[in-house]
């Protein structure tokens, strides 16, 4: 009670003080209403009838924006600021969000401003199928050898496959130190979110590159989704030496042999490589401060005893010299310390990748440089053969996933009110775990044998709609099949026919005329190159076609669909790209991207002030805006059972990998004696 | 009769409206006789327009039916003697179509359509008559758009494109050009600039 001043208290010199001072503050904000008179301050009636007295007092007015508020002339400027009127960028507007709008329209505006963005990080987990004896813990499944490509889950799991290749754009380190405490072996795929660039990408933008889930400091999924640090986290990848595929750690770490393709006075920032290989920054490791360092004795070779057993079944011993294994410290189970093989996860990395099943390691000569070992797995993977398990599992993300599986993530850029329909049509219905997920497709049960039969069992909404993979967007689509589709045109080929007055053609009328007017599809032939020179337009054909519509025609149609639509839309032909680009503004999303840049010397000084961390030589700068359209496609609201589907009953009694086995003998559980003694048994029982 | 007008006694000012309404239809009816002594036998709100397509064949409708097009609406109002309406972008099948639209909807205005289209199914997006309407084939389809636009009726534009929109819906890339007879045209770094999304990557 001693710091509180009651209402009525008696007035010390201390309390005189005190509301003297905030008096004074207060008199200072007063400063800034010096533009309003005495009067109208604390005037707050609608129907004020004081005289209007200039310096004094002025006239109520009604807002000239007709938001029906009544106030004194001199609040106008005040008013504004809060007037729900007035046209106001969007609150969005330092995350790329163009629009403009009144004030009273911003929260019906908000949920689908085209920068509140959600990337959805649901993970799924897959099996990677190998049958070496080391890896007691995985399931040992053979590897699918037959499989329709056009089958749901099968067009995942090639498109999951497709993803292992990214990381042979990685050199070895890097691949291995992309990894974290719950995924071991294995980075996060895929590596970059697939709105920040597929391969192609990855020749050109190197600094776009693969993120590492050992993000600085903090191990914060909401780092590694964001796409826009697409630019960042690998510093590795805009050194130089990423060429030669080495990562150079920093002196203090522990094991890897750096080869100093490039000198430490780097401009770019350390900190990203100042990690040590228990995955954390090496300031914040305790392994690496408490533990003792790794002794300066290192053996080249040593001579060590080996056992075999020979002709005569005796165990022999002879010796043979061993070269030297780098070894890492690494953490292992329940926070202990172990050691590996640097080589070791690389080696199986390879073996696995390579389609090695048997666990053979691969030559030493192959193994030479990281880079020609990752080429080789580029075109390893090929959509031919199936080497990840066909149904995947859901493990926490906070999990240790064992070493042999690999992590998905999601990664679907949305926008917020698009999110909870894609969360409840992908990832509970289709991909979900329990009764509801994943019912759509049906498996004969000899699929561990082999047998790629598969029966679809379930449409989507009312209007039974197929679900599609597409793997150029990694996202699902909805196809709604249509009770009534306008016949295709007859004439399928193109007819080149001058315009005639006489022509059933409309023309497009002179307000509404675009420089694309002129099919450039219709054109015999055309060749990409001479768009821009193209002929005068006097080539049409007998029906209309979609791309004869003028541009504005084109765009207020396909604003009627959803982004999953427009992307496909988008990639049919350059006239539909047009009208799509047209329309991204409104029904596409906007995503920032960060980029690095080097920091003055002032700016390094401001930045070692307030932190502690070393000094970065670097600094994040936002980058350039970019826009995408989502891939939801509106929400399934059922899911109907197909009519007139074949049971799995019927293809059982065909399946070729079905091996019944019928005995011809009969079967008993004991030996029954003979008949001729079990008479007086009876006998005995029933007397 | 006192307490009566104490129960219901009006206003003082109903009393002038009457009068001023009084006035108004004396003007209407001065004008409709104006136009009867022109010797047009038509009743003064059914006035007939005709509307000739572009095989120069005369459609009769009425005044405020055809007022659902703009264009109509901007011509007639330029000239209100001239009753014949010259469309020559449209068909006459195609404002045969145009003018069976205009007269269902002229006493049904059509709800809005939302965007992006909820279903593919026409059915549940509108009504059941202007899902009939729009069963027609492609040609007819494309062409009622253009009309459409070229007469500006708005409901009728909404509704042509509703249907194109829910014949690409869901499609991939091949489907949608098989049909719709487009050719890809484009080259190969396109094809995958735009499969990596890069081609809207837009500078603020």
């Amino acid at each position: 009670m001693e710091g509180y001043i009651s209402p009525v208290s008696s007035c010390d010199e201390e309390d005189e003080a005190e509301i003297a001072a905030i008096l004074q503050e207060e008199l200072q904000f007063d400063e800034v209403d010096i533009n309003i008179h005495f009067h109208c301050e604390h005037c707050v009636k609608l129907k004020c009838k004081v005289w209007p007295k200039p310096g004094w007092s002025c006239e109520i007015i009604s807002c000239p924006r007709n938001c029906g508020m009544r106030f004194h002339t001199c609040k106008l400027e005040e008013h504004d600021l809060m007037c729900s009127e007035v046209r106001v960028p969007c609150l969005n507007a330092g995350y790329g969000c163009p629009h403009t709008l009144p004030r009273c329209h911003m929260s019906r505006h908000l949920p689908r401003c085209p920068a509140s963005v959600v990337v959805c990080g649901c993970e799924r987990n897959r099996w990677i199928v190998t049958n070496r004896f080391r890896e007691t813990t995985a399931p040992h499944r053979r590897h699918m050898m037959h499989f329709n490509p056009n089958d749901l889950d099968v067009s995942l799991a090639l498109h999951d496959q497709a993803l292992l290749n990214q990381l042979s754009m990685l050199g070895a380190e890097e691949a291995s130190a992309a990894t974290s405490a719950t995924n071991r072996r294995f980075p996060v795929l895929p590596l970059h979110s697939p709105l920040t660039g597929g391969p192609r990408n990855l020749f050109h933008f190197k600094e776009n590159n693969n993120r590492s889930k050992r993000s600085p400091s903090l191990v914060t999924d909401e780092e590694d989704l964001v796409p826009g640090l697409s630019g960042s986290v690998c510093a590795k990848l805009r050194r130089p030496s990423y060429s030669s595929g080495k990562l150079q750690h920093d002196a203090s770490s522990t094991g890897v042999r750096s080869s100093l393709g490039e000198q430490g006075t780097s401009t770019l920032d350390e900190y990203f490589l100042q990690q040590c290989t228990h995955g954390v920054h090496q300031n914040m490791c305790r392994m690496c401060k408490h533990d003792a360092p790794l002794p300066m004795v290192q053996l080249k070779s040593v001579w060590r005893e080996e056992w075999e057993s020979n002709s005569d079944g005796l165990l022999e011993a002879h010796w043979c010299k061993q070269t030297r294994v780098n070894k890492v410290r690494r953490r292992g189970p329940l926070d202990t310390v172990m050691f590996y093989k640097v080589e070791d996860s690389d080696d199986e990395l390879m073996a696995i990748l390579a389609g090695d099943l048997d666990g053979n390691t691969v030559p030493a000569a192959a193994a030479d440089s990281s880079e020609k070992r990752f080429s080789n797995l580029y075109a390893a993977l090929t959509p031919a053969e199936l080497r990840v398990e066909l149904s995947f599992e859901n493990y926490s993300k906070h999990q240790t996933k064992p070493r042999n599986m690999l992590t998905i993530q999601c990664l679907q850029v949305l926008r917020r009110d698009e999110f909870p329909s894609h969360y409840e049509a992908v990832h509970c219905a289709l991909l979900g775990e329990g009764l509801e997920g994943r019912q759509l497709l049906r498996r004969c049960p000899l699929q561990s044998s082999g047998c790629p039969y598969s029966l679809l069992c379930m449409t989507a909404g009312t209007q039974n709609g197929e679900i599609s993979f597409s793997p150029e967007m990694q996202a699902f689509g909805l196809k709604p099949h249509l009770d009534y589709e306008p016949p295709l045109p007859s004439d399928s080929s193109v007819s080149v026919q001058a315009a005639a007055t006489g022509s059933s053609l409309i023309l497009p009328t002179p307000l509404t005329e675009s420089p694309l007017s002129p099919c450039p599809s219709l054109r015999p032939s055309p060749t990409p190159g001479s768009r821009g020179t193209s002929p005068a337009p006097i080539l049409y054909q007998a029906a209309p076609l979609l791309t004869c519509l003028p541009q504005e025609l084109l765009q207020y149609i396909l604003s009627y669909l959803d982004g999953f639509s427009l992307c496909q839309v988008a990639q049919s032909c350059e006239v539909l790209a047009l009208a799509c680009a047209g329309l991204v503004r409104d029904r596409g999303l906007v995503l920032m991207y960060w980029r690095k840049e080097e920091a003055t010397q002032q700016q390094q000084d401001q930045q070692a002030a307030t932190t502690s961390y070393k000094q970065n030589k670097t600094r994040w700068v936002m980058g350039k805006p970019r826009w995408v359209f989502s891939s939801s496609f509106g929400s399934i609201d059922t899911w109907r059972v197909k009519e007139g589907i074949p049971s799995m009953a019927d293809h059982l009694k065909t399946c070729p990998y079905y091996h019944r086995n019928v005995t011809g003998e009969k079967f008993s559980y004991g030996r029954v004696p003979p008949r001729s003694s079990v008479l007086p048994l009876l006998h005995l029982l029933t007397s | 009769l006192i307490s009566s007008f104490d129960d219901f006694g009006p206003p003082v000012h109903l009393n002038i409206l009457p009068r001023a309404f009084d006035s108004l239809e004396m003007s209407e009816e001065s004008k409709s006789s104006k136009e009867e002594i022109k010797g047009l036998d038509d009743e003064p709100d059914e006035i007939q327009l005709k509307l000739k397509s572009q095989e120069s064949e005369t459609y009769p409708i009425d005044k405020n039916i055809a007022m659902m097009s703009e264009l109509i609406k901007t011509m007639w109002e330029g000239d209100k003697e001239e009753h014949e309406i010259p469309l020559p972008n449209v068909k006459s099948s195609i404002l045969k179509k145009v003018m069976d639209f205009m007269k269902y909807h002229h006493t049904n205005p059509p709800k809005e359509i939302e965007k992006p289209l909820k279903s593919a199914n026409m059915h549940e997006v509108v009504s059941e008559w202007d899902a009939n309407f729009v069963e027609v084939d492609q040609e007819t389809l494309f062409e009622l758009i253009l009309a459409a636009n070229y007469m500006d009726i708005k409901a009728l534009l909404d509704l042509t494109c509703a249907k194109v929109a829910s014949m690409i819906k869901g499609k991939s890339p091949e489907e949608i050009r098989k049909r719709f007879n487009i050719q890809n045209d484009f080259t190969p770094e396109e094809e995958e600039a735009v499969r990596a999304e890069n081609k809207w990557a837009e500078e603020s």
